[in-house]
């Protein structure tokens, strides 16, 4: 019989009346790569926090390895030897992987440090995983894989043996993902256990062996690996579907990229219409940062042409007529986007007085733009404080905003990112609400999942290029399949 | 009810609470100063416990321009020192006033200018960026007399040190209504224009503000060269009162401006604060030194109490930003 690693019994957390985890059990033995997706977030911070730093209990019991560590009748307080990896780092980024690894950890006793010891043992470790990263490299130069795969050495080798993995998937490409999947096989075959909670059944189902769905900080269904099929899974989740579709209108292209080539952009031409959406499906993660530079007119050394409206993008005004008409909304936009000390309003019309060009903001604009909108948004729009909205209340703020503004662009920066179940689907029906406002969207993401939803075109880029086949135009359940096929072929190859 | 609504209405702008706090203390302090010493409520205690407030509430302007942005001007002491130095050497060389008072203008603006393109451009730490621009105008200020303090700027500039301090206009020092114009063109700039908005961007969420549009560089110049440019008229003031140059002027101005700033509300870490808050701030110090003094304390007990509030003013602020005390009662 396999040892138990973790196991939750009946645990209960409530904290000021809300209860973050209702009647939860889970029990996780040696090797075991547990999946877990929350329809919502709720509950999943305090399953780590509970995890990891045995937090106050209302009901219920905590064994790890074996042993009784959290109850409801005492607070422990001790934290576990549980390692999380998530999209945070968690590294030093001015010291060397090898100082991450093996010098800042407990029981690291030695006072003069052997470089040369700890590199040797870093590259048999990374040997091992068929990976050739420098030990000697800071940190702050890793790639996102890398990173991830430098915090997983450092659990193993600290010796966790219940590892957390929260929606890395979100800054790993699929090939990368790919990657790092038989990296955790790898491990479990060494009796390391996993948790992986994600946003995506479909990115879960490809490495878990068994698999959690939480609601509210509820398990609502467990699945068997027998079992990890659409079949079972479409009961309990919300799809993104009867988005409204508007048929082209105008076959003038707003923008057209002709044979683009920056430093990891490698010759890509294609044309984007008004009120349509183009994705630029990333497998490398790379580009990116590319695209969104250049479409904020920030990049110079490009080549190719750039034609705006038929017309040709070259000098410095055109450029800033060009970021003018187009509004970037990066990733993370509650974070990135909002400004915590202003009020709604305040930032929903942040970008309307850029584009009036008016120095001063007349008290009549703000009470036209509040009357306008406050049908649409309800009462949220007079909020003094936006700290305390809900997820869904900001992204409509932030996309309030851009319509706002009313640009001929947006480009959108990994759009579901981070969000939940629910969130991706007020999210795929904010950016078809910009669509049938006439304005072209452009989606820059490393995960096909959900961008086919709103997308009308598609476009596959490996390596800086188009794909052979990148370009996907048929319908929905066409562009899945093939994702999926595309996904599971890489797979296959990887293993 | 109409009250009601209006006094909500004044409530809901954003650091209202923290001023009315603070009002709430000046109060208690008048009072209680008032009660230690009946002649603190003097109409000519009054007059000079404005003209006092007048300096520091103008410095107060500019560093708290400069702290809503998440940044700090150091150097602000020094362009005051480097003002008052520059205009009365000019005068006593026998240059027009009004004259000397644009080149000086010019001089310190151009000391904002550079401060701000240290940190915005060069991205130096706003520390340490105006800690070199302070030494360097603290420098200037020596160098421009030889290292000698001027002589008198004589009675040829009577009109200058009227206009700036001795002479009234409807009754009220000349000083006090500069440092009332001066607020009033601030404060309007801040609360109601797009350059005043993306003041606050910039301190709120500068990858946001980049994003949407706000040029961080020029926000970030604009309020260095409005903190030069408030620490000039210090300057002048400075000249005028005294009715020569000091090179000493300023000294420790930089710590007022940032007390007056941060007792005010004005957070340090950036995007919040209103001017009105810095108005009682800058209050708040101006009663603390003239009340102390009225109650016989020695100048070292003075500045104990003076720290001891600026440093809870700065500990609260970080309270109630991060959050700490909830964080505290949970673990209980």
């Amino acid at each position: 019989m396999k040892k138990e690693v973790l196991r939750l019994e009946n645990v209960t957390v409530e904290n000021k009346g809300i209860v973050y985890l209702d009647d939860f059990s889970l029990t996780i033995v040696e090797g075991e790569i547990i999946g877990m997706i929350g329809t919502n977030h709720h509950g999943l911070d305090e399953l780590i926090s509970l995890i990891c730093d045995n937090i106050t209990l209302k009901y219920g019991r905590v064994y790890f390895n074996e042993k009784m560590v959290n109850t409801y009748l005492w607070d422990s307080k001790v934290a576990n030897k549980v390692f999380l990896i998530d999209q945070k780092s968690r590294l030093v980024p001015d010291l060397t992987i090898s100082d991450n690894i093996f010098v800042l950890r407990k029981g690291f006793k030695k006072y003069v440090i052997n470089r040369k010891m700890l590199n040797q043992q870093v590259d048999q470790t990374m040997q091992e995983l068929g990976l050739q990263i420098d030990p000697n490299l800071c940190v702050s130069q890793l790639n996102s894989f890398e990173r991830c795969t430098v915090e997983l050495i450092r659990a193993v080798l600290t010796g966790s043996n219940l590892i957390l993995l929260r929606e890395i998937n979100e800054v790993l490409s699929s090939s990368e993902l790919a990657a790092f999947f038989n990296m955790i096989r790898y491990y479990r075959k060494q009796g390391i256990s996993f948790l992986y909670i994600a946003n995506h059944h479909e990115e879960v189902f490809q490495i878990c062996t068994r698999f959690a769905l939480v609601e509210d900080g509820k398990i609502v269904k467990f699945l068997f690996q027998n079992e990890m099929n659409e079949q079972h899974i479409t009961p309990f989740v919300t799809p993104i579907e009867n988005l409204e579709k508007k048929s082209r209108t105008n076959n003038k292209p707003v923008l057209e990229l002709r044979d683009i080539r920056t430093e990891y952009i490698n010759g890509i031409s294609c044309k984007i219409y008004a009120g349509e959406c183009l994705t630029f499906l990333d497998c490398n993660n790379m580009l990116i940062q590319d695209f969104v530079t250049l479409f904020k007119a920030e990049y110079i050394n490009y080549s190719g042409k750039i034609l705006k409206d038929g017309k040709e993008v070259f000098t410095k005004k055109d450029f800033l007529n060009l970021s003018e008409d187009m509004i970037v909304i990066p990733e993370n936009p509650m974070k990135n986007m909002l400004f915590s000390e202003m009020t709604y309003l305040e930032n929903l019309s942040f970008l309307v007085d850029q584009k009036i060009h008016k120095s001063l903001m007349k008290r009549g604009i703000y009470k036209s733009i509040e009357k306008e909108y406050i049908k649409e948004i309800g009462e949220d729009l007079r909020e003094s404080y936006i700290d305390h909205l809900s997820p869904q209340s900001l992204y409509t703020l932030i996309y309030y905003k851009v319509l706002l503004y009313n640009p001929e662009m947006v480009c959108i920066v990994q759009p579901f990112l981070g969000a939940d179940m629910y969130l991706r689907v007020h999210i795929a029906k904010l950016i078809n609400r910009l669509k049938q406002e006439g304005i072209s969207v452009v989606i820059l993401t490393v995960h096909v999942t959900d961008v086919l939803a709103v997308s009308d075109e598609l476009y596959l880029i490996e390596n800086g290029k188009l794909s052979q086949d990148g370009k996907i135009q048929e319908n929905q359940s066409v562009k899945e399949n093939y994702y999926r096929h595309r996904f599971e072929e890489k797979l296959k190859k990887n293993k | 009810m109409k009250i009601t609504k209006r006094f909500r209405k004044i409530l809901a702008v954003r650091g209202m609470g923290q001023v009315l706090t603070v009002t709430g203390g000046l109060i208690i302090l008048c009072i209680v100063f008032g009660l230690l010493n009946p002649t603190f409520f003097s109409g000519r205690n009054i007059g000079n416990l404005l003209r006092q407030i007048a300096p520091i509430l103008l410095i107060g302007i500019g560093q708290s321009y400069v702290l809503i942005t998440g940044n700090i001007d150091l150097s602000i002491g020094s362009v005051v020192g480097m003002s008052c130095m520059i205009s009365a050497t000019l005068m006593t060389k026998g240059v027009s006033p009004w004259i000397a008072v644009l080149i000086t203008m010019i001089a310190c603006l151009a000391v904002g200018f550079v401060n701000g393109h240290l940190v915005a451009t060069c991205k130096l730490p706003p520390f340490i960026a105006t800690l070199g621009t302070m030494t360097i105008a603290r420098g200037i200020a020596q160098i421009v007399n030889g290292n000698y303090n001027t002589d008198s700027i004589g009675e040829g500039a009577k009109s200058f040190r009227d206009f700036f301090y001795y002479g009234k206009t409807f009754g009220i020092y000349n000083t006090i209504l500069i440092a009332v114009a001066v607020w009033l063109i601030f404060n309007f700039i801040l609360s109601k224009t797009r350059t005043g908005r993306h003041v606050y961007a910039v301190g709120s969420n500068v990858d946001a503000a980049k994003l949407s549009g706000v040029s961080v560089v020029g926000t970030t110049v604009k309020v260095y060269l409005v903190s030069a440019f408030c620490a000039f008229i210090v300057g002048i003031i400075t000249c005028a009162t005294s009715g020569m140059g000091t090179m000493d002027a300023g000294n420790m101005y930089e710590m007022y401006a940032v007390a007056a700033s941060v007792i005010g509300g004005v957070s340090t870490l950036g995007g919040q604060g209103i001017l009105l808050g810095t108005v009682v701030g800058a209050s708040i110090w101006g009663v603390l030194q003239n009340g102390l003094q009225f109650a016989g304390a020695p100048v070292a007990i003075r500045n104990i109490v003076i720290g001891i509030i600026v440093v809870v003013s700065v500990l609260l602020d970080v309270i109630v930003r991060t959050g700490k005390p909830k964080k505290w009662m949970k673990s209980k």
